[in-house]
């Protein structure tokens, strides 16, 4: 709690904007070249390719230089941290609620 | 009855649990602030827990313990308000290696038209950093990882 972690801070931080969150549900099937990704989008090539280096930063995808272009891919590894930490989380809560339901059944 | 549903913004030094009760307001209430019930939901994974404090009111403290083996924490803080409507608490951490990381916060408990108790609670933070630290404490604590979440996580993309 008292070790800033920025890895994760970037994790989410990369997630928050709808855009990286659109590449990133494109690249869960397929790879893509950065142009082919740049031509999905109503905005310049750079804005796309600025998107593209928050999520690579993050640790979100993948770029791999094959031949003349680039190739992205998503790298599963970084957003299991993100569904884990939460999972987690969640799992906790669940437990503490569920014991609260079983306690709710009876007369109080 | 359903699931937790936890809901952290990126960015933001907040978050939010909710989940719906098959039982009304004041008996949910009861349940939540009996010293007796609390050590019997208060989960954590592995640990039992020993209500050391508890003064629901404004002003009061509570106090909880966890042990498991040799691990020894405590939870505690001070209430800023305790109604059935709205608790609103701090709280804190001892196994944190310095002071200062307080969360603050809010539960609000409505009571649908068909008996059963809608829970909100809210958390805030000091910081984002503080709250996204939090879900690792939670990840460390060693709870079964359910490593489905990632589909979860992927389909809400």
């Amino acid at each position: 709690m008292v070790e800033y972690n920025t890895y994760l801070d970037g994790l989410f931080g990369s997630l928050a904007d709808p855009i990286r969150r659109d590449i990133l549900r494109r690249l869960i099937n397929a790879q893509y070249t950065v142009g082919q990704i740049a031509a999905d989008y109503e905005m310049s090539f750079a804005a796309v390719a600025k998107h593209l280096n928050v999520l690579e930063k993050a640790k979100l995808i993948i770029k791999q230089r094959r031949g003349k272009e680039q190739v992205v891919s998503i790298a599963p590894e970084a957003l299991k941290d993100a569904s884990h930490y939460l999972a987690q989380y969640e799992a906790l809560w669940n437990a503490r609620f569920d014991a609260l339901d079983k306690i709710l059944e009876e007369d109080l | 009855m359903g699931k937790a549903v936890i809901t952290i913004t990126p960015g933001e030094s907040t978050a939010t649990i909710e989940r719906t009760f098959d039982a009304p307001r004041d008996k949910v209430f009861k349940a939540m602030t009996t010293k007796e019930l609390i050590e019997k939901w208060w989960v954590g994974p592995g640990f039992t827990t020993t209500v050391e404090e508890y003064n629901p009111h404004d002003g009061g403290t509570w106090k909880f313990l966890h042990v498991k083996g040799d691990e020894k924490y405590h939870f505690f803080g001070v209430f800023h308000e305790v109604s059935p409507e709205r608790v609103i608490q701090t709280f804190e951490f001892d196994g944190l290696p310095e002071r200062g990381h307080v969360i603050m916060q809010r539960m609000e408990l409505t009571e649908t038209s068909d008996g059963k108790t809608k829970m909100r609670i809210t958390e805030t933070y000091f910081s984002v950093a503080d709250r996204d630290g939090m879900y690792q404490t939670g990840a460390e604590a060693g709870l079964n990882a359910s490593y489905d979440a990632l589909d979860k996580v992927l389909a809400e993309l």
